[in-house]
């Protein structure tokens, strides 16, 4: 009961400027549904995706677009490398392999690891990034951000090793994804 | 009173709603030290400052001067390309505090693409000259520019983008344009976040009152407005009559409404306000205009704008109390907006002073002075015509019955009686060293009619459409004739309401809001017209 009176209330009170008032009414209860996240927050988890204490950050950030464009223009504008979506697909069978501008990025999947562990290896043309001990991977796929971290295990060479049941795999394995690498 | 200011601030904006917004930015930490907050406490509250007295023009050019200067900074040794050096500064180094974005600007070059433009870095501060128009920005600003920074971009994350490209190769006009969308963004912000917060505290304000009873009646209700006192929004007899009613009508309706399917109920309400809006309301205008006899007013001239007058309708409905607190009314009704207006107008001039060197008496800053001068007219002409129309309120009053008869009778005794204790004068009261302080308030007496007379003068050179700078006599004697006994009559409201405030047992509350705020208007009046 109090509910409805309250809210008659408030849009009395509003009276005035009814249609403003509603516009209002409308936002604030958009803004108070969304989990609300800093730009510096954001920031860090661009460059630190893995950080456990940004996993929740990016939990927010895979729900809501916005936040999702913000992500991908602050890592645009952060120096990363970028490959576009791809046109052809890949099957199981095939190694996959994405070439960009400065590098190459591909999936081995190997005798020496079980079944389901699959290699990645990414490897710069240049030296401008191989000044760091690990490299980011993040993947724009199906409206969602996944992040990987690369360790790097020679001179312009990082690799990684993941599962095939991994969200991660279905994202780089797919010719929908959109990759930055910084 | 600044000590007490930033306790209030914290209150207010934990009342306000804006708790939220400002808690994410003080929990952000500096990268490159976890231990450090990125925004000290100071900038977070001046920011919350900023926004609930709505002053943050200033704060919004300054920071589009910082940003124009980040944007035309390159880096010297151009290995990597940085995309935007907004970015940059505010988040990927977070220069947020004086050395490091020293040091920020010191490894860059800028890279000036703009004519006639020169950019410095000093010891303390930045200096941007664009052509004539040149702005110094002290490095100790930085962490309260970069949370205004944060808290705008929080708001709208294309702000990034947005700056840099208006910012790029662009000058003054860009810096402009910055300042202008950015203060837009606060506004809409402010405009859409906190009616709704303040309303639900009235609301709650009603709820709890309305078990004691059920009956609004004239006392009652006056007993609602006093305990009000310090509730935004409600601290105005109207505003508070105005909540009241509608709180009433929608406690009724919803107990008409809802008793059988609430929730039903509450989605087609819901609907149907957002849908049709007038259908709703019309019952409500009907109850309105019950409420409130038009007619009345209507043989009026249009004096008084819209708004004025629903306030000398709904004054109109206590009389008696209009009689016995016609100070504390008069204040409350005339004063309150007056002050308003000049406390912003001044509270501009301070902060232009403090950002522009003293001695620079450029053409702003005189057109600022001229624009003061200008509220200060404005404001006196509808402090009389409010007080000429208070009058033709109650015709009962007549000029004799006001100076000798009837209430205020009372009410200068009180007065007098008040003023033979000068010495304990009221906190903050300056006119106390005036050439006005030795003259007691008898001769208030003898000065009403030329007042009054004024007043009737000023009344009929107003036109039709209510009172505009234009408006504003030209030959401005009416004025200094009429502001002894303005001056005058302030001090007595002073002393008046300080009485009241003593008999409403409720003094601090009240204090805050009216007496600090009356001394700067006598101030300013005596300043001008006295000395």
């Amino acid at each position: 009961m109090s509910g409805l009176s309250e809210k008659l209330f408030v849009a009395i009170e509003q009276y005035e400027s009814i249609s403003e008032a509603i516009k209002a009414n409308k936002n604030a209860n958009i803004r108070a549904n969304r989990q609300k996240l800093s730009i510096s927050q954001i920031v860090d988890v661009v460059l630190n995706p893995t950080k456990s204490a940004n996993k929740d950050c990016l939990m927010v950030i895979n729900q809501h677009l916005e936040y999702r464009r913000l992500y991908k223009q602050l890592i645009n504008d952060s120096y990363a490398y970028y490959c576009p979506k791809q046109v052809a697909a890949s099957t199981e069978e095939t190694i996959l392999t994405r070439r960009a501008d400065a590098f190459e990025l591909s999936v081995v999947t190997s005798d020496n690891y079980d079944d389901n562990d699959i290699q990645i290896v990414l490897s710069f043309d240049d030296d401008s990034h191989t000044l760091r001990d690990t490299a980011n991977i993040h993947c724009f796929y199906q409206d969602s951000i996944f992040p990987l971290v690369l360790d790097q295990i020679a001179a312009k060479k990082y690799s990684a090793i993941i599962s095939a049941r991994d969200a991660i795999y279905m994202a780089l394995s797919h010719n929908d994804c959109e990759i930055f690498i910084r | 009173m600044p000590g007490s200011d930033a306790s209030l601030h914290a209150s207010v904006s934990v009342s306000q709603g804006l708790l939220d917004d400002v808690a994410l930015l003080s929990d952000v930490h500096l990268r490159a030290e976890p231990d450090v907050k990125k925004f000290s406490y100071r900038s977070t509250d001046t920011l919350v400052q900023a926004l609930v007295s709505r002053h943050y023009a200033n704060t919004c050019w300054e920071l589009s001067h910082l940003l124009w200067f980040i944007s035309q900074s390159t880096q010297t040794t151009d290995s990597i390309d940085i995309h935007s050096p907004i970015l940059d500064f505010f988040w990927l180094e977070e220069s947020v505090y004086s050395t490091s974005a020293k040091y920020w600007f010191m490894q860059r070059k800028a890279d000036i693409l703009v004519p006639d433009t020169q950019l410095l870095v000093k010891d303390t501060r930045l200096k941007i000259k664009i052509r004539d128009h040149v702005f110094e920005l002290s490095f100790s600003r930085i962490n309260v520019l970069a949370c205004f920074a944060e808290f705008v971009v929080n708001l709208h994350p294309n702000c990034i983008t947005e700056w840099q490209t208006t910012l790029w190769q662009q000058g003054l006009n860009g810096i402009r344009k910055v300042s202008s969308d950015m203060q837009k963004y606060l506004y809409d912000y402010l405009s859409e976040h906190l009616p709704p917060v303040r309303m639900s505290k009235k609301y709650a304000y009603f709820v709890a009152k309305a078990s004691e009873s059920d009956h609004l009646s004239r006392e009652r209700f006056i007993d609602l407005w006093r305990g009000a006192a310090d509730i935004e929004g409600l601290a105005r007899l109207n505003a508070c009559f105005d909540s009241c009613m509608a709180w009433k009508y929608a406690r009724d309706y919803a107990h008409k409404f809802g008793e059988t399917t609430y929730s039903e109920a509450l989605d087609e309400h819901t609907k149907l306000m957002s849908e049709n809006s007038d259908g709703v309301f019309q019952g409500l205008q009907d109850y309105k205009a019950q409420q409130i006899d038009l007619s009345e007013f209507a043989q009026q001239p249009k004096l008084l704008s819209k708004s004025q007058i629903e306030k000398l309708q709904i004054v109109g409905k206590f009389p008696e109390q209009c009689i016995s607190n016609a100070g504390a009314l008069f204040v409350i009704w005339v004063f309150s907006p007056v002050q308003a207006v000049l406390i912003q107008a001044l509270r501009n001039k301070m902060n232009r002073d403090a950002l522009l060197d003293k001695s620079d008496t450029d053409d702003s800053y005189q057109s600022q002075l001229s624009f003061l001068n200008a509220v200060m007219k404005l404001n006196e002409h509808t402090m009389m015509a409010c007080w000429q129309v208070i009058r033709q309120c109650f015709p009962e009053l007549s000029l004799q019955a006001f100076t000798l008869n009837n209430a205020w009778v009372n009410l200068l005794s009180k007065a007098k009686l008040i003023t033979d204790d000068a010495n304990t004068s009221i906190v903050g009261d300056t006119a106390e060293n005036t050439p006005f302080s030795n003259i007691t308030l008898i001769k208030l007496q003898d000065l009403l009619p030329s007042f009054i007379d004024s007043c009737q003068q000023a009344l009929k050179k107003n036109n039709r459409q209510g009172f505009t700078e234009l408006s504003i006599l030209p030959e401005g004697e009416g004025y200094v004739t009429a502001i002894k006994g303005l001056v005058l009559l302030n001090k007595l409201i002073a002393r008046l309401t300080k009485e009241l405030h003593k008999e409403f047992n409720d003094e601090n509350a009240i204090q805050a809001k009216f007496l600090a705020d009356r001394s700067i208007i006598k101030e300013e009046l005596v300043k001008r017209y006295v000395e």
